[in-house]
């Protein structure tokens, strides 16, 4: 507790004599405020009966409407006392009634005599109380007063008026739009509060007409604003108008000038303002970005928590896209970890967990293990999460991160924080394949002290699944068992899965894994014996589910190849009967698009030797997907499918992305489409598809979507046909075709009639990079040499003018679509020469290799040399072609 | 089909009144007129530029045109001028001393009761006494500061700029320090709740920023009141 000065009284009584409303009754008040009535008014004892009213009205108790009328009649009365305090107090009061439309009449003109008073007070504030309680026909009556008070030489006067203005707009826009004269005038005030009053309520008059926008903007930043709020306003303004002017990327941005002198500015408001505008244009370049950085840079060393924490909020947002442009801040930001404010902490942490590299980790770790046991769960799991991608990025240091994971896992914690710690470690071990027997390992030690069923018993099944595949699994059945021993009935079930897959698919362990089944026959939880039964008796072959062991392990431990929701309805809908229910009559068609983790791109180590296609679980799913369609069947392997395009923006009625599948001979487009508007069911959703502008491509089936209720995702495919092997590109454009029928949200009801409807979509496009696959290896030399010279392509580039290398850099990457080797894709800041390495698999599985070398000059001419080896010398020359085109 | 959005501001909202009429192969768009609306669509845009509304509105409009007949009401956000959410002065148990809420984020009374009790004790342990501490809760930025046993809090949106919040907290701060005569703690606040009050009243006006030095706001509040010593405690205790 941080109250020194307060002593805990434990008598509430005693406590309550601080209080000079103590005992406060609201009853009791309203008989006192019979004082507003009388004929010689006492403006002290009035004022005191207003703020015990007041008093009550903010602590949340509320009056009838009979109630507040009467008060509000009696308030009224005061108007006749002449004492200046009561007279504010009257003023607050009406207020916090807000009255209605035919009370407001009686203080009206009371109010207007305020308006027009000698005294500045009374005028402002009768601005402020009559336009909080007026109606349109009111405000035309003294439209004329409020016009003169925006430029009466007073400032509380004026800003009085301009603010009530700003109020009025939303409710009379066509009134308060006739004062632009007026504001105008206002802007140019000497008073600084005035000028920012005047600034906001011009800009909300004009924000429609954007040249009138602009022609503020370009007279404000020239001239002296004042006011460092108004300051504020105007650098606001000046990113509008930047970004909407930003059709013409060449060159000077206009107005960065103004921004970047804010920079200099001498309120901090006004400088952080400019630091986070520039941050936040879109395409900021990190020569724009360099001064916004340096002076957030010097904010982080302030003594005041509140800049330090606007400075690394904002430093954290430039590190997802430019983290190049905040290493500078790295040592800083270091400092910050051990920061009092947790917040300010976490935001640190987060950002150097993006800027690092792979040098820093270890350093990083160890000064993150000290903060990690004084902040409050929510801040650790998006340090975990942070970890998490860290390790994504730097697969060669899962070992101090996976230790750093283990480390707090055994600490204290709630559910969702180690969850967060499981699910990172399990995507860790799943990506990271040399992680494995240690992140198991780790698995397996916190399960042994484990409060959450749910936690305990997630790890066991993914146990099952990885634990047999490893060099020595015999060292995992102890942990295994122990659960069957020591645990509650569902971590003993699901103990007992596990145990069996280990004897299912290690052999050896086979007879040693009877042993312990057999024990579990006498357990006292039904479902535990249950399962145990059934593995034993199949395992041993006692009852047959089909031929081979191979059928007895697809039955028991094979995935379910129909959806989960689909075999609910199913299982519903089916009715008992003499006809067994079939599982081979439930639709496959998935409803839901699969859930893929996003993965930061990073070194695999998968090597070249190894298959192909590093197969991802998203890749698989797709593939269960695609094959699950009998018109796609015919199609062959899949070669790739790229991640996601949005087709349509954020939060649009409906959502659609795309998912382009390349086969050999053919492309499939996979259209997830969600509706988002619940009156409405979408029916016979199409996207029809015009490749006019794909001349290598010919439509050969479209798969509707039967119907599409609110806020549950489906999928409708559109196939085509392409030469074979050949990497042809093209541009799609796409139509959204349906039957909208409206639904009563309330009942679910359905209505008969459904009217026919389109929905343009965004173009689509098929490019080179489609057709390559991301593939990594460990050693690039070794491979490079190994693929020898004779299928070489070397040749030359001139790039032209270029911001800076990095971004050439990840251009070309994204041009080829190639897997970049050993971290050679980020670019130290500032270097003139660079070199990439890449790998991939282009379509036909052809191995390929590029080594790009990039130079730039003083005049930021970008030149680049490209040489491919692969194992088809026309497959070599095909990328060059990709570059050149590109 | 490019509307002329002519909107409607508040402090934080922009208001979309659009009348909707549904005939055969025109949709015609009539701006500005407020009906009762069966249909209520919310679109943030965030601080998206004016211009940039017509066309995002163009999208958004024209199926539901077609498809719900008669009215859209659509609420946009475009917060492109500073404004405060709430002041909170509450006193070392987290109950309040004076409180005032600009926005409707909080609509009802516990909503409000459970956001100040967050809010007091998520700051608890924090040392707020020399400089101004700040958080983020919910999606809201607090700038908070404690003296004796009253807490004194400032909210802002997630966008807000920190220190315009923390300058109106300190404003806030400063003035009641004055006008209590460094006598800040919760029984003199309470003797002189009228004064804390008006100077609510002085800093902020339903949102926007109404002054911030706190010479002035103390001067405002105090014109001609202090002199004849009209505190409250005089009467009752």
């Amino acid at each position: 507790m941080a109250q020194p000065f307060v002593k805990k009284d434990d008598d509430h009584d005693e406590e309550e004599e601080y209080s000079p409303f103590h005992g406060i009754e609201k009853g009791a008040v309203l008989q006192e405020a019979r004082v507003f009535h009388d004929p010689q008014l006492d403006a002290r004892k009035c004022s005191q009966v207003i703020t015990k009213l007041l008093y009550l009205l903010n602590q949340g108790e509320t009056f009838t409407k009979v109630e507040a009328t009467e008060v509000f009649f009696a308030v009224t009365k005061l108007f006749q006392s002449k004492d200046t305090v009561l007279r504010r107090m009257v003023y607050l009061m009406i207020k916090e009634l807000s009255p209605s439309a035919d009370e407001v009449i009686i203080v009206t003109s009371s109010l207007m005599k305020d308006m027009n008073s000698k005294t500045d007070m009374y005028r402002a504030n009768a601005i402020r109380v009559l336009c909080r309680i007026t109606d349109s026909t009111l405000l035309t009556q003294i439209e004329r007063y409020l016009k003169q008070a925006i430029v009466d030489k007073n400032p509380v006067v004026a800003s009085a008026a301009l603010v009530s203005g700003v109020h009025l707009l939303q409710t009379n826009p066509e009134i308060v739009k006739r004062w632009s004269n007026e504001v105008q005038e206002a802007v140019q005030s000497r008073a600084a509060l005035v000028q920012f009053h005047a600034l906001a309520l011009l800009h909300q008059i004009r924000q429609n007409d954007r040249l009138a926008v602009t022609k503020l903007v370009t007279s404000l930043t020239k001239g002296s604003v004042r006011s460092p709020l108004a300051q504020c306003l105007l650098i606001r303004y000046t990113s509008q108008v930047i970004r909407e002017s930003n059709t013409n990327t060449q060159g000077e941005r206009p107005f960065f000038d103004y921004l970047e002198s804010c920079l200099r500015h001498k309120a901090e408001m006004v400088v952080f303002e400019a630091a986070k505008a520039i941050t936040e244009l879109s395409g900021v370049t990190s020569r724009e970005l360099t001064p916004a950085i340096t002076v957030l840079q010097l904010f982080l060393s302030s003594s005041k928590p509140v800049l330090r924490f606007a400075a690394v909020r904002t430093l954290n947002k430039v590190a997802n896209t430019h983290p190049l442009a905040v290493t500078n801040c790295n040592i800083d930001m270091e400092s910050l970890i051990s920061d009092q404010n947790r917040s300010i902490a976490t935001l640190a942490i987060t950002t150097l967990l993006k800027t690092g590299n792979e040098s820093s980790v270890d350093r990083l770790m160890k000064q993150i293990t000290n903060f990690m046991s004084d902040i409050a769960d929510e801040f650790k799991i998006v340090v975990v999460e942070a970890i998490r991608s860290l390790c994504l990025k730097f697969p060669l240091k899962y070992r101090s991160l996976m230790n750093f994971l283990s480390n707090i896992l055994r600490e204290e914690g709630g559910f969702d924080y180690k969850k967060a710690i499981v699910d990172s470690i399990v995507i860790l071990i799943r990506d990271i394949p040399d992680a494995k027997e240690i992140g198991l390992f780790h698995l397996c030690e916190f399960i042994e002290d484990c409060e959450f069923t749910y936690l305990s018993t997630q790890i066991l099944h993914f146990l099952g699944n990885e634990g047999p595949k490893t060099s020595d699994p015999s060292k995992y059945i102890r942990y295994i068992y122990n659960r069957v021993i020591l645990e509650n009935a569902t971590v003993r079930a699901s103990a007992v899965s596990t145990l069996a897959k280990f004897g299912a698919l290690v052999d050896s362990l086979k007879p040693r894994i009877f042993v312990l089944l057999r024990r579990c026959l006498f357990d006292s939880d039904d479902e535990v014996r249950d399962r145990a039964t059934l593995y034993l008796n199949t395992l041993k072959g006692d009852v047959s589910v089909g031929g081979s062991n191979e059928d007895v392990k697809d039955f028991l431990f094979g995935p379910l190849d129909v959806p989960l929701v689909n075999l609910e309805t199913s299982l519903q809908n089916y009715e008992a009967s003499d006809i067994p229910f079939n599982i081979s009559s439930v639709p496959k068609e998935v409803k839901s698009q699969p859930l893929a983790e996003k993965k930061a791109p990073g070194k695999k180590p998968t090597g070249l030797g190894a298959p192909p296609v590093g197969p991802t679980s998203t890749v698989d799913a797709y593939e269960k997907l695609l094959s699950s369609i009998p018109e796609f069947a015919g199609f062959g392997k899949l070669f790739k499918s790229s991640a996601p395009v949005e087709l349509t923006e954020a939060e649009t009625e409906y959502s659609v992305n795309v998912v382009k599948h390349i086969f050999d001979g053919h492309v499939v487009f996979q259209y997830n489409c969600t509706n988002t508007i619940p009156e409405q069911l979408l029916q016979m959703v199409t996207v029809f598809v015009d490749a006019s502008e794909a001349e290598e491509f010919s439509e050969v089936v479209s798969k509707p979507l039967r119907s599409l209720p609110y806020d549950s995702p489906g999928q409708t495919f559109v196939a085509f046909e392409k030469p074979t092997g050949v990497p042809a590109t093209g541009k799609f454009s796409n139509l959204l075709k349906f039957l909208v029928k409206e639904v009563d949200p309330a009942t679910g009801e359905v209505e008969e009639e459904g009217v026919e409807d389109e929905y343009q979509l965004e173009d689509l496009e098929i490019v080179a990079a489609d057709y390559m696959l991301k593939v990594g290896v460990s050693n690039f030399k070794n491979a490079w040499d190994s693929m020898g010279p004779d299928n070489e392509r070397v040749d030359e580039y001139g790039l032209g003018v270029k911001d800076s290398l990095t971004e050439t850099v990840s251009a070309v990457v994204d041009i080829l679509g190639m897997q970049p080797c050993e971290g050679t894709e980020d670019v130290p800041s500032n270097s003139r020469s660079h070199t990439c390495l890449l790998s991939g698999i282009f379509v036909g599985n052809v191995k390929v290799l590029v080594r790009v070398s990039f130079g730039i000059d003083g005049s930021k001419q970008v030149a680049m040399k490209l040489a491919v080896r692969s194992e088809d010398p026309e497959i070599s020359e095909k990328i060059h072609e990709i570059v050149a085109e590109g | 089909m490019e509307p002329d959005p002519s909107y409607c501001v508040s402090r934080d909202c922009v208001g979309f009144f659009i009348f909707l009429r549904s005939a055969p192969g025109s949709v015609r768009l009539r701006l500005r007129d407020i009906f009762p609306t069966p249909f209520h669509f919310s679109l943030r845009i965030g601080r998206t530029a004016p211009a940039n509304i017509g066309s995002a509105l163009a999208r958004f409009i024209k199926p539901v045109a077609k498809s719900s007949r008669w009215f859209v009401l659509l609420s946009l956000n475009l917060d492109s001028c500073p404004s405060i959410k709430n002041i909170l002065l509450l006193d070392s148990e987290g109950k309040r001393v004076a409180v005032k809420y600009y926005t409707d984020d909080w609509p009802t009374l516990s909503a409000k009761l459970a956001f100040e009790k967050s809010v007091f004790t998520k700051t608890l342990k924090t040392n707020a006494r020399t400089e101004a501490e700040i958080a983020m809760l919910d999606g809201y930025i607090i700038v908070y500061k404690f003296i004796q046993d009253l807490h004194f809090f400032v909210t802002g949106g997630d966008d807000e700029n920190e220190v315009i919040i923390a300058t109106v907290l300190q404003g806030f701060f400063d003035s009641v320090g004055i006008l209590l005569r460094n006598n800040v703690d919760k029984r003199s606040a309470l003797e002189n709740l009228d004064l804390i009050l008006l100077c609510l009243d002085e800093i902020v006006d339903g949102g926007i920023i109404l002054e911030t030095e706190p010479s002035i706001i103390a001067s405002k509040v105090a014109a001609n009141s202090l002199d004849g010593a009209t505190s409250l405690s005089e009467q009752i205790i």
